[in-house]
């Protein structure tokens, strides 16, 4: 088998140490990047507000993917990440006259101290049994945080005024400062995330998904790499749970399906964006306000049927773009390339194999 | 001091001896064959060697440590590789990013450091590098940037050996490396495994079916019928022991 095979063995690899430099592609986010801070600046508070919420929500959702698409285990519970990190940050805020800012770094540890405690009895199921449990987390979550914080009227609810959460930069409007806190947190979430995948640490992850066996068999420890992505995807979800606050002045576990719903959403926001890629999930998260604004005012008076214009067309776009809106663009200009490209640039298959063996697969 | 010791290893499930007191040994730089019928055990040992099945009694000693000792992660640190019967790649990944991962422990930058990028620069580079050499070595350059799923099933079987040379192993554990590949490419596999041998420094312990490609380049064969050793010696004397055939052809009548 080693003995050599026809000449096609001259395509280069690329250099050691080289991934060749990205232009286009850095150029592209650079340009987003521009476009993103100035933003807040053109539109108005209420719009910016809305950005906002589309940053948190891709914040936890890029967490999320980090466990689900990734690592592949799925959870539907990481609304309670999200709601330890929200109570955290306000309770801190209200009842100990915090500044909002350092209550980010405590959210980001207290949820991923439940990531850790959920993610060691995930070692022992997969699959749906996983999605059930932390489905119950996220059941459970509203009314154990119930027994635990009396806000105003001894109810599950912490509000801390707009004084509480002023913004740090004399020129800047609250909506503004706000939103461009959320998109550094977004950008810093996003550069950890990116930095880990294209590591030994993120190859693991990506291993224990594909085969356990065998990423156990080459030295990783499955086990601690399951934990860890727990305790990070955890960890973010945290984060995002604490911009809420800062955005929508409120931490509420009075209604029980909040966080549930919450949950659900993030896994939307990484499906329809794309699992498994880094700018995936923030895309999802866009797409998904922006459909739930675009439904909500679409039959005025008939408002209640809004849910299911949102529902029909989130299986719509699951159906069109089974592998998210990233992995529809990428297979677009793949599709683009090929047609521009000579067709010899990518070698086939060596002609080492006979053609009955070729169409196994692993 | 042999380089992997079986000690009386016994395996049973629920009734059923699997594996029933078996003892041999290997010295460094063998290719020492494990041969039976189906279902004789030499698979179990296999599962045994890589921890994944649990002794019941016995001891494994691999170049002085305790292997039964290790949980199943720790066997590749110390120097023991595997490839599996059934294909076992990481699809999502190229083949160069699978062959990255058989390198697992010969990195060491974990999450934080990872996402921070403390020191994690280079220490990509020096695996990156490493692992293109395997590549080079093993004719799979052209392939490297190549999703793993998709390929020719010869050619995945190759990724696999690169990945499993990619921990730098002193013993490499083959499970049924013909298994599925015609005849002409059964010979050039037994070319590449007599190749790979001296090439790597390895000592090889494979578990095969093929008898021609055994008899020709194994230094040592160990014939396991019923989980039970029935023969062990040179290929030449193992062949002509009536036991073994009787275990492959039947009694006479």
């Amino acid at each position: 088998m080693v003995v050599p095979t026809a000449p096609v063995a001259t395509t280069k690899l690329p250099e050691p140490g080289g991934q060749r430099v990205p232009w286009a592609r850095l150029a592209a986010g650079v340009a987003v990047l521009g476009v993103a801070v100035y933003l807040p600046f053109y539109f108005t508070p209420e719009v910016n507000t809305t950005l906002s919420q589309v940053l948190y929500l891709a914040v936890a959702a890029v967490g999320l993917n980090l466990l689900t698409g990734y690592n592949g285990q799925v959870s539907i519970g990481h609304g309670a990440f999200f709601g330890i990190g929200a109570f955290t940050s306000a309770v801190l805020v209200v009842n100990h006259g915090w500044q909002f800012e350092y209550t980010i770094p405590v959210a980001a540890l207290l949820a991923a101290g439940l990531g850790v405690m959920v993610g060691f009895p995930a070692l022992r199921v997969r699959g749906l049994y996983l999605a059930l449990i932390t489905l119950g987390l996220a059941v459970v979550f509203p009314r154990v945080t119930a027994k635990v914080v009396k806000g105003t009227g001894g109810v599950a609810l912490v509000r801390p005024s707009r004084a509480d959460l002023t913004s740090l930069l004399s020129g800047l409007a609250d909506d503004q400062y706000q939103y461009l806190l959320c998109l550094l947190l977004l950008c810093i979430v996003l550069l950890l995330t990116w930095n880990l995948m294209r590591s030994r640490a993120g190859r693991a992850i990506i291993a224990t998904r594909d085969h356990e066996v065998a990423a156990e068999a080459v030295g990783i420890n499955v086990a601690a790499v399951k934990v860890g992505t727990f305790a990070l995807s955890a960890a973010f979800a945290g984060v995002a749970g604490s911009m809420s606050v800062l955005v929508d002045h409120l931490a509420d576990a009075t209604n029980p399906i909040t966080y549930f719903q919450l949950s659900i959403e993030f896994l939307i926001a990484v499906v329809i964006g794309g699992s498994a890629t880094i700018i995936g999930p923030v895309v999802g998260a866009a797409l998904l306000v922006l459909l739930r604004k675009q439904t909500a005012g679409l039959i005025t008076g008939k408002e209640i049927l809004a849910p299911a214009v949102l529902g029909g067309a989130l299986i719509l776009i699951v159906y069109v773009l089974p592998d998210g809106a990233v992995g529809g663009f990428r297979r677009l200009v793949a599709r683009l390339g090929r047609g521009r490209r000579r067709p010899s640039s990518t070698p086939d298959p060596p002609p080492d194999a006979p053609a009955s063996l070729t169409n196994r697969t692993t | 001091m042999p380089l992997l010791t079986v000690n009386e290893v016994g395996v049973r499930f629920g009734g059923v001896t699997a594996l029933d007191r078996l003892s041999f040994t290997i010295e460094e730089a063998q290719i020492c064959a494990l041969i039976g019928p189906n279902g004789a055990g030499k698979t179990t040992l296999f599962n045994c060697l890589s921890r994944l099945y649990e002794v019941d009694e016995g001891t494994i000693m691999f170049n002085g440590v305790d292997l039964l000792q290790l949980s199943p992660h720790r066997v590749a640190r110390i120097g023991v590789a595997r490839t599996f019967q059934n294909l076992a790649l990481f699809p999502a990944l190229t083949v160069l990013e699978n062959v990255m991962v058989g390198a697992h422990t010969q990195g060491h930058i974990g999450f934080g450091r990872a996402m921070l990028r403390l020191g994690a620069g280079r220490e990509e580079r020096q695996l990156r590098a490493k692992c293109s050499d395997i590549l080079e070595r093993l004719e799979l350059a052209h392939v490297a940037a190549r999703p793993a799923a998709g390929l020719p099933f010869g050619t995945l079987k190759r990724i696999e050996f690169a990945r499993a040379l990619a921990s730098s192993p002193r013993l490499l554990l083959l499970d049924e490396p013909a298994n599925g590949l015609t005849h002409g490419e059964v010979d050039e596999l037994g070319v590449a495994i007599r190749d790979i041998r001296e090439r790597f420094d390895l000592t090889v312990l494979l578990v095969e079916h093929h008898m021609a490609m055994v008899m020709s380049i194994s230094d040592h064969v160990v014939v396991l019928d019923f989980g039970r050793k029935i023969a062990e010696g040179p290929p030449a004397m193992v062949r002509d022991d009536p036991a073994v055939i009787e275990a492959y052809l039947g009694a006479p009548a």
